[in-house]
C-alpha cells in the first residue's frame, strides 16, 4: 500500500473484509508518521518499507501480489516507473499522467456502480444524440490552503474530472467514446476555477457536456447527474435510480435490485472495485479509454 | 418489538434517491420536529441521531414543540464520518488531531499513543478512554437540551473498519466505554453476519440493515438469516434498520417476513408526521407492536 491516506486505509480494509484479515499481509510505504502510526495502530502485523528499499531491492518488488498507490497523483508516475517488470496487479488510484498496462487498474470506482450495466442494455438500442453529466459537491477547493491539494492537482477538475468521464463510458453501450485522437473532439471550455469546470466535446455522433460544481451547500456530499437524449427520450440517472421522460421503461432503483456484496464498507460501488481488481477484471473500460479521458482533462487544464 | 426513528431524512440521506437537493435546514428541522412530536405521542421513545454538525439546531427545533417532561431518548451516532473524511481530505491525520483538540487529545494521550503503536504494543490499546471522550463530548451537549440518553450507536463506517480488520478489541473498548457510562453500545453495521460471529462481550445492540429484497444485506440475504436464527448471547440485542429497502419494499411486503422476529427493535424513518401513525398501526395489526397507544 503506497501511501496510507484515507483511500489506502479504505482499500485495506476492503481487501482484508474481501479475503479474511488473517490471509492478507500488507506493507505499507508512507513517509508521514501519522500515517504509519495510524497503520500501527489499526492493521495487525503491518510491515514498513521505504521508497529507497522499494527503489534498491527488485526482490522486495517482485515479492507482492498487489500493489495498490494511493500517494498523491503527483508521485504516481515516480512510482509506476519503479514497478517496471512488475507481474503482479497494480491499483492506480487516479491515474494522472500515467499510461496504464494490462496488469494496471484505476481508481474510478464510478465504473464499477451496480446500475451501470441496467443503464448499458437499456441504451444498446438507442440512438443517442447528446450526454450531460453534472457533479456537484460540498467539498470546496478554493478552500484549501495547505498540503497537496492546494496546488494544480486540487481542483474540482482533478479530483471529479476523470469520475464523471469513466461514469459516462462506462455505462455507455460498446466501447465507442475515448477512442478518438482528443484533436478530433471538438473540445470546448466553458468554465475553469478550482471549484468549476464546464467542458463540451463531441465523439461519435454524440454531444458530451460535463459540469463540475465544487462548493456548493445544496448537497450533503457529491452528487452525480446525467441526462442522455436520445432521438426520442430523455433517459435521467444518478447512480441510484434511471428513468425516462418519454416511460419507454420502467423506472428502477438501487433498492430494487436487492444488491448486496461481500464486505461492505462505503458503498457497493468500492467492494465490486476491489474485487474486479482481485480477481483480475480489472476496469470497465480500457487502458487507452482511461489514458485519453485523462488527456482530455489535461488540455482542459490548460486552457484554463 | 419498540420502534426506533431514525434520522437519515431529516439531513437529505435518501438510498433511493441519493443525495439531492437539500431543503433549508429551518424547513427540513422544522418538518422533522413535527415528525418527533407524533412519535413521542404515539409512544416512541428514541430518536437514533447522527451527530451532524447541524444537529443540535434539529433539537432545539424539537425542543420547542415537544410536550414539558417528554422523555424522549436520543441514541447518538458517533462520529459524523463526512465531517472526519473531509479533516482528513483536507488536512491530513495531523489536522483531524488538531480539529479534536490539543486539551481533548492529552486527556486520552497515553490511549492514542499506544493505539499508535509508539510503545510497540502493536496489539494496540482498546480506545476506551479515547471513546469515553468523544461520548462524553455529545452526551453533554444533548442533556443540555433536556433529552435523555441510554444509547450511543457506532457509525457504520467505524464499526465496519474494525470488523474488516478484525479489531474486535477495539470495539471491545467502545462497548465498555458505553457501560462505563452507564449507556448501552450500538454497533452499527453493514457486515451483519460478521459482527454477530465476533467474540464481544457484555450488553451492547447491533443493528443493520435487513428487508426481504436484501437489499444491502451484506454479505447476503441467506447468509444473515442463518445468523440470526442461531443462538444470541445473552445481553445482545438486533435492532433492523432499512426493513422497507428505502421504499423499495412495501410496508405490508415487509411485515409479513417471519424473520423480523428475531429483532427487538427496528428503525422507521420518514419526513411525514401521519405515516409514523400508519406503520405504528400496521405493527400492531400484525401484533408486532408494543406500547402503541393509537
Amino acid at each position: 500500500m503506497v501511501g496510507f491516506g484515507r483511500m489506502g486505509l479504505s482499500h485495506t480494509v476492503i481487501i482484508s473484509g474481501i479475503l479474511g484479515a488473517e490471509n492478507v499481509e500488507f506493507d505499507v510505504c508512507d513517509p508521514s508518521v501519522f500515517s504509519k502510526r495510524m497503520a500501527a495502530g489499526l492493521v495487525r502485523g503491518v510491515k514498513f518499507v521505504t521508497l529507497e528499499q522499494l527503489r534498491g531491492d527488485k526482490g522486495l518488488v517482485a515479492s507482492y501480489h498487489f500493489i495498490l498507490l494511493t500517494a498523491p497523483p503527483f508521485l504516481r508516475a515516480e512510482f509506476l516507473a519503479l514497478l517496471e517488470g512488475f507481474k503482479g496487479r497494480v491499483f492506480v488510484e487516479k491515474p494522472v499522467l500515467v499510461e496504464l498496462r494490462e496488469n494496471h487498474m484505476s481508481g474510478y470506482v464510478n465504473q464499477h456502480a451496480p446500475l451501470n450495466s441496467v443503464l448499458r442494455e437499456r441504451l444498446a438500442s438507442e440512438t443517442l444524440r447528446k450526454v450531460t453529466a453534472r457533479l456537484t459537491t460540498n467539498v470546496s477547493f478554493e478552500r484549501i490552503k495547505s498540503g497537496w491539494r492546494s496546488k494544480s492537482y486540487g481542483s474540482v477538475l482533478h479530483e471529479f474530472g476523470g469520475h464523471v468521464l469513466s461514469l459516462v463510458g462506462a455505462f455507455l453501450p460498446e466501447q465507442k467514446i475515448f477512442q478518438k485522437p482528443i484533436e478530433d473532439l471538438s473540445l470546448q471550455v466553458s468554465r475553469h476555477s478550482r471549484d468549476v469546470a464546464k467542458f463540451s466535446f463531441v465523439d461519435g455522433d454524440v454531444a458530451y457536456s460535463i459540469e463540475l460544481i465544487a462548493n456548493s451547500s445544496d448537497v450533503r456530499k457529491a452528487t452525480y447527474d446525467v441526462v442522455i437524449e436520445t432521438c426520442d427520450d430523455k433517459i435521467y440517472y444518478d447512480l441510484y435510480s434511471i428513468s425516462s421522460e418519454a416511460e419507454k421503461f420502467d423506472p428502477v432503483s438501487l433498492p430494487e435490485t436487492g444488491v448486496s456484496v461481500t464486505f461492505y464498507l462505503r458503498g457497493f460501488d468500492f467492494t465490486r472495485q476491489m474485487e474486479a481488481f482481485l480477481v483480475g477484471d480489472m476496469d470497465v473500460l480500457s487502458s487507452s479509454q482511461i489514458s485519453a479521458l485523462e488527456r482530455i482533462l489535461w488540455v482542459v487544464e490548460g486552457k484554463k | 418489538m419498540r420502534v426506533i426513528l431514525g434520522d437519515n431524512p431529516f439531513f437529505g440521506v435518501n438510498h433511493r434517491t441519493g443525495s439531492k437537493v437539500l431543503d433549508s435546514a429551518e424547513e427540513r428541522f422544522s418538518s422533522a420536529a413535527e415528525v418527533m412530536v407524533t412519535a413521542e405521542r404515539c409512544g416512541v421513545r428514541t430518536l437514533m441521531l447522527s451527530t451532524h454538525p447541524d444537529y443540535e439546531e434539529l433539537l432545539v427545533a424539537a425542543g420547542r414543540v415537544l410536550p414539558l417532561g417528554h422523555g424522549l431518548e436520543i441514541a447518538p451516532v458517533i462520529p459524523y464520518p463526512h465531517t472526519l473524511n473531509n479533516s482528513i481530505a483536507q488536512d491530513g491525520y495531523f489536522g483531524l488531531m488538531k480539529k479534536l483538540g490539543v486539551g481533548n487529545l492529552a486527556s486520552v494521550g497515553l490511549d492514542i499513543v499506544r493505539f499508535m503503536g509508539f510503545f510497540g504494543d502493536q496489539e494496540g490499546a482498546k480506545l476506551k478512554g479515547a471513546f469515553r471522550l468523544v461520548i462524553s463530548m455529545e452526551l453533554a451537549k444533548i442533556r443540555a437540551l433536556g433529552f435523555v440518553v441510554k444509547h450511543v450507536c457506532l457509525h457504520n463506517i467505524i464499526t465496519d473498519l474494525l470488523l474488516g480488520l478484525k479489531r474486535f478489541d477495539i470495539l471491545q473498548g467502545f462497548i465498555d466505554a458505553c457501560k462505563g457510562d452507564g449507556l448501552q453500545g450500538v454497533l452499527i453495521t453493514q457486515n451483519a453476519v460478521a459482527v454477530l460471529a465476533a467474540n464481544l462481550e457484555g450488553e451492547f445492540v447491533s443493528c443493520f440493515s435487513f428487508n426481504c429484497f436484501g437489499y444491502m444485506v451484506n454479505p447476503s440475504l441467506d447468509k444473515v438469516v442463518d445468523a440470526i436464527n442461531r443462538p444470541r448471547k445473552s445481553g445482545c440485542e438486533l435492532w433492523a434498520m432499512q426493513i422497507l429497502a428505502s421504499g423499495a419494499v412495501r410496508l405490508e411486503v415487509a411485515l409479513r417476513d417471519e424473520n423480523l422476529r428475531f429483532f427487538d427493535a427496528v428503525l422507521y424513518a420518514t419526513t411525514k408526521p401521519h405515516r409514523v401513525e400508519e406503520f405504528l398501526r400496521a405493527l400492531k395489526w400484525r401484533n408486532m407492536g408494543a406500547e402503541i397507544p393509537l
